[in-house]
């Protein structure tokens, strides 16, 4: 089990990797909270559109810079490749691939994800207090009255208002299951990569996504009457009749929950233990 | 320590190695010699698990290299002919990379990085490079790992820093190592290693002892035409020639390595003739 963890080594590790990388680590998470500190100011000083500090406009904020930044750090975990001379110190380094992978994985999973979420919501928290002076005054100047009812508050990314929720109001998606599995493909792919991780998985994701569609067209619309229309992308299609009686094809509800739970608890893992294999078999 | 057997190997159309079998023993400092490009780094790169075999085996201590299990990434160290030092302090190398080294011994450090006359509390980026590669050195000699790899290690050395590596690597060894310096420079491993292996075309053209090589060849400087008649090898000097003949006499003679390798890359079929004799 040495040969495979060993606690004591791991957390060696961890220690080397923070000393190494602490200022680049600094730096980004500094550079993310200049970044939303600066887009919220944008917001609250140029576009002054009230709804923008709804729940639904921060979320849209968080989730975005969560992907864009998340992918992007992720790229850059294993900088220890980039180049002949990091990639043999990094490969000789006397720990094993799953103590390497459990190190990378838990700075560019959980570090950057409570680093993030931290510098979001200090830009959050200094933005709602900015906008709810601004507005009351605002609003104090325009109906000459001081009562403005509109509540300022942070938002918990965690438990969202379904129905407010800006990409696709109504519908109760949970954008961490989607975030978790694009960001191990990009952890994946600075790996698989020698060069330019980054766009190369971006090209590589979004390829996957048109062969998807492409399927869906093919298959599932070519099994389906010519006038099919989709009513919920992936899961129900309409079938329009003259006379009135439109048909409803929805997907089976296990389906539905299957591939949640999939997307959720599996494709993260598969993606991992691919990273893992792939740290495995790298060579110089 | 080291058994390597009908080793292929080959970047991507470019084979390197044909068939390649060679052993490396605890308790000798071996000399790798061969041109740029014969594969010397390769054939490192093997035994240290950087590098995969196409086919055949590569063992180090009975485990395989490319499996990189730590057991073994702990008890080898190589210094590459390119390396990577992060930007930190010699204090801060020492406290974040010795732990991995169970061996590892400060003391040793410190001793080495006085012999090379650098300041213990300097920062490695503002260190030159022949201060870094000594820095690397004394690292990878204070590991006591049993195999020590070291691939032209002399290169971006002057000629005191040079001097000063053979002296550390001397004594810094001892018989349950194994230390493996490719070089093409081979003036720099003269007085230090004390078995040859001289790689040309992916091949072994010889792998003895200096002890072998001083008993069976002689390097001399002669003055007498006739000799050039029966001599292995020659090349002219300023007065005479350098020659490397069959050491007929058993005379005691000191190996001069460049003219050997010259002499066994040029009459590699004669040379070993004489070994396997």
């Amino acid at each position: 089990m040495t040969e495979v963890l060993n606690l004591k080594r791991l957390f060696i590790l961890i220690s080397r990797h923070w000393f190494e990388n602490r200022k680049a680590y600094l730096l980004f998470f500094l550079s993310i909270g200049a970044f939303l500190l600066g887009w919220f100011s944008f917001l609250l000083f140029v576009v002054r559109k009230l709804g923008l500090f709804d729940e639904s406009g921060q979320a849209a904020i968080y989730f975005f810079g969560l992907f864009l930044a998340g992918c992007l750090s992720a790229s850059f975990l294993f900088q220890d490749f980039s180049g002949k001379p990091r990639t043999s110190n990094y490969l000789l380094l006397p720990a094993s691939a799953f103590e390497k992978l459990l190190c990378v994985l838990f700075y560019g999973i959980i570090i950057f994800f409570l680093g993030y979420s931290l510098m979001f919501y200090i830009a959050d928290f200094a933005a709602i207090k900015m906008a709810k002076n601004i507005y009351t005054f605002d609003w104090q100047r325009k109906h000459g009255y001081v009562n403005f009812y509109h509540t300022f508050k942070s938002i918990n990314t965690f438990s969202l208002n379904p129905d407010m929720f800006v990409f696709y109001p109504g519908d109760n998606i949970d954008f961490y299951t989607a975030f978790f599995p694009i960001q191990s493909s990009f952890i994946l792919g600075a790996v698989y990569f020698k060069k330019n991780g980054f766009i190369k998985t971006l090209v590589a994701l979004l390829s996957i996504w048109l062969i998807f569609l492409i399927l869906e067209s093919r298959i599932l619309f070519q099994s389906l009457p010519a006038e099919t229309k989709t009513a919920n992308a992936f899961t129900a299609y309409l079938i329009p009749d003259v006379y009135g009686n439109d048909r409803l094809v929805t997907l089976p509800e296990w389906v539905y929950h299957l591939v949640l739970f999939v997307a959720r608890f599996c494709i993260t893992p598969v993606l991992w233990v691919a990273t893992y294999f792939r740290l495995k078999e790298k060579e110089l | 320590m080291i058994s390597i057997q009908n080793l292929h190997f080959a970047y991507k159309k470019k084979k390197v190695f044909d068939g390649l079998n060679i052993y490396f023993k605890p308790g000798y400092i071996y000399g790798l010699l061969g041109k740029n490009g014969t594969g010397k780094s390769t054939l490192l790169n093997n035994i240290a698990g950087l590098l995969f075999p196409q086919s055949g085996t590569v063992k180090v201590f009975g485990l395989v290299p490319g499996k990189r299990q730590p057991a073994f990434l702990q008890d080898i160290f190589i210094v590459p002919e390119e390396f990577y030092l992060p930007d930190i302090s010699i204090h801060q190398l020492i406290k974040y990379n010795a732990p991995f080294y169970p061996k590892f011994n400060l003391t040793d450090f410190d001793n080495y990085l006085e012999l090379f006359e650098i300041p213990k509390d300097s920062k490695l980026q503002a260190l030159s490079y022949g201060q870094r590669k000594k820095v690397l050195i004394s690292f990878g000699l204070a590991t006591n790992v049993s195999l020590l790899l070291m691939d032209e290690p002399t290169n971006g050395l002057d000629i005191i820093g040079k001097s000063q590596v053979r002296k550390i690597i001397a004594g810094a060894f001892n018989e349950e190592k194994c230390i493996i310096i490719s070089s093409h420079q081979v003036k720099d491993l003269e007085n230090l290693i004390d078995r040859v292996t001289i790689i040309d075309d992916g091949k072994i053209v010889l792998d003895e002892s200096t002890m072998a090589i001083a008993e069976k060849l002689a390097f001399k400087i002669s003055f007498d035409s006739a000799e050039l008649n029966w001599a292995i090898y020659s090349e002219p000097m300023l007065r005479g020639n350098a020659i490397v003949a069959v050491n007929a006499d058993g005379e005691e003679n000191k190996i001069d390595l460049e003219l050997l390798y010259k002499a066994t890359v040029a009459n590699p079929k004669i040379i070993r003739s004489i070994f396997n004799a």
